[in-house]
């Protein structure tokens, strides 16, 4: 990928510049996003929190590029960032990402074969994604076969076989169980240290956000603005974390 | 890593040294299958039928299911003059017409679906022609086209073209959002990203649509071919039947009818396969 062997781990890497972004519907024209900038580093996991409705997905579709910013602006290794595409996987929060009707490895392999890569190559991959999330067994089943949690596997290790410059993950285990949630928790700590990937993970769960991240921001809503922008690392304990996250989610939460 | 998720039965079996308590009994077994509830059926129909011949006991009104069945048979072995020649007409004419309706079809969907005038277009039209039979339209055609076989093709193709276009217009409206994005996501566009995600994902509304448009479009023409059959030389079932009936061959008259509804049921079958291998294989269609 060019451009992508000069950025050293912990160099930006996405940049989201004073971001706006609205709504226009005939009757209104909502403001979802307001001047919101940051940066996201290679190899970080960076959390963006905040409650529902402040403009979390908004934002994560801005830098997927389905919607374009009114004013502002995002880039990927420097240079703005185009329409949607492979080097910005996502990973939705609805269970039915999958194509229905291909089976959990060609769900996987298809989207390879469109980038070139070539089909044994891609086989390959495939199945080296798919047993990293735990799913051989699944892997010759159609996604209606499968239960939420695995179903999300699955779109997990479509995301990560692209090796995308950022994984975008919009609130992707929000739907499942708590047992379910808190074991996907760990397999993606798990698959993001082995593959180094970059990921952007959006939610409103603080306990996730803190169990996740190497780096949080805090959204306030109406319009989505950046209430704080944590660096996980200097904190001394993921207590202390929680309750800063906490406070600060409650301030925004009050003052809207 | 393990947890209950990662169990998928496909099918469950008696294990092996199982005893089996209590077994469920043939007639029971048989009564939930529904192909044989529906073959028991149709032997009860053929019973009540022969039942009523023999007691109007006047072949040229009710022949009975012998003769009925006698008389296909003949007109089955009768080569070029019998009811195989017929058949092929009928068919030939039923997917041109299907053929070319769902054509335009996709075309009038395509337009829908990217443009507003093209949507006003197609819910207008189609509400506005929705009482309307097919058939009803075929003054229209002679006067255009003549008795002749493009009348008759303009008919079928007339039939198809509604319930397809409507039916695809609404699998596509119903593709999900999260499905859009991921085609898009791949760097899909245009073309290859209706061609790839939209047509696949709207393949049960598709097939729906392409099963009522065909069986419309064989209605439409069977009625035709009753009016004019003779006449555009191209015969089909709809003259078959007629033409027997004032040769006064009332047995050949049923058995065409038998006929019609076979081929009726035929395509009706071919798409049950046809979506037991594909939507309802991939969980699309339940
Ligand atoms: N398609 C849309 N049209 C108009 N308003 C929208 C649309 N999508 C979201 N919004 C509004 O934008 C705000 C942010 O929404 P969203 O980004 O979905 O929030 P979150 O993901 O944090 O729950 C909300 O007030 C929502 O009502
Ligand atoms: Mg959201």
């Amino acid at each position: 990928m060019d451009g992508s062997g000069d950025i050293q781990a912990g160099q930006p890497l996405l940049e989201v510049e004073a971001a706006t972004i609205q709504y226009e519907s005939e009757a209104a024209v909502v403001v979802a996003i307001h001047q919101v900038s940051f940066s996201v580093r290679k190899g970080e996991r960076f959390v963006i929190l905040g409650r529902s409705g402040c403009g979390k997905s908004t934002l994560l579709k801005a830098i997927g590029g389905y919607l374009t910013p009114v004013e502002g602006r995002i880039t990927l290794h420097g240079k703005p960032i185009g329409s949607a595409g492979p080097d910005r996987m996502v990973v939705w929060q609805d269970p039915d990402q999958l194509l229905p009707w291909k089976t959990v490895r060609q769900n996987v392999v298809y989207p390879l074969t469109l980038t070139g890569v070539s089909k044994a190559e891609a086989n390959e991959r495939a199945d080296a994604f798919i047993a990293m999330v735990d799913l051989t067994r699944a892997a010759d089943q159609y996604p209606h076969q499968l239960s939420g949690g695995m179903k999300m596997r699955v779109a997990v290790a479509r995301g990560l076989a692209m090796k995308p410059a950022v994984l975008l993950m919009d609130e992707p285990f929000a739907a499942l169980d708590a047992l379910t949630r808190h074991r996907m928790q760990d397999e993606l700590l798990r698959l993001q240290a082995e593959t180094g990937a970059t990921v952007v993970f959006v939610t409103h769960d603080i306990a996730e956000a803190c169990k996740l991240a190497t780096r949080i921001l805090v959204l306030s809503p109406h319009p989505g603005q950046v209430k704080a922008n944590l660096d996980v690392g200097r904190f001394a304990s993921r207590e202390a974390l929680a309750d800063a996250v906490g406070s600060l989610i409650h301030d925004a939460g009050a003052r809207a | 890593m393990s947890g209950p998720e990662h169990f998928i039965v496909e099918k469950v079996e008696a294990p092996a040294g199982a005893r089996i308590l209590k077994p469920i009994p043939w007639w029971v077994q048989f009564k939930n299958n529904g192909m044989v509830r529906r073959v028991f059926v149709v032997l009860a129909i053929f019973l009540v039928w022969e039942l009523a011949a023999r007691q109007a006991n006047s072949p040229l009104l009710l022949p009975s299911v012998g003769d009925t069945l006698k008389a296909l048979v003949a007109s089955f072995k009768a080569g070029d003059m019998g009811i195989v020649s017929y058949i092929g007409e009928s068919l030939k004419s039923l997917l041109a017409g299907f053929v070319l309706g769902t054509i335009i079809a996709a075309i009038l969907t395509v337009f829908a679906v990217n443009t507003r005038i093209g949507e006003d277009f197609l819910s207008t039209v189609t509400s506005a022609f929705a009482p309307l039979p097919a058939v009803a339209i075929f003054p229209l055609a002679l006067m255009w086209f003549g008795i002749s076989w493009t009348s008759v093709v303009f008919i079928t193709t007339w039939a198809t073209v509604f319930p397809v276009a409507v039916a695809m217009f609404q699998g596509f409206r119903g593709v999900s959002q999260t499905l859009r994005f991921v085609g898009r996501n791949f760097g899909l566009s245009g073309f290859r990203h209706t061609v790839s995600i939209l047509i696949p994902a709207a393949l049960p509304s598709i097939m729906t649509g392409l099963r009522s448009g065909i069986s419309n479009a064989f209605r439409a023409l069977v009625a035709l071919e009753m009016v004019i059959g003779a006449a555009t030389g191209a015969g089909g079932l709809g003259w078959f039947v007629m033409a027997e009936k004032q040769n006064l061959e009332i047995p050949t008259v049923f058995a065409g009818i038998l006929a019609i509804m076979a081929v009726g049921l035929a395509f009706e079958g071919l798409f049950a396969v046809i979506e037991q291998r594909t939507v309802r294989r991939w969980g699309m269609l339940h």
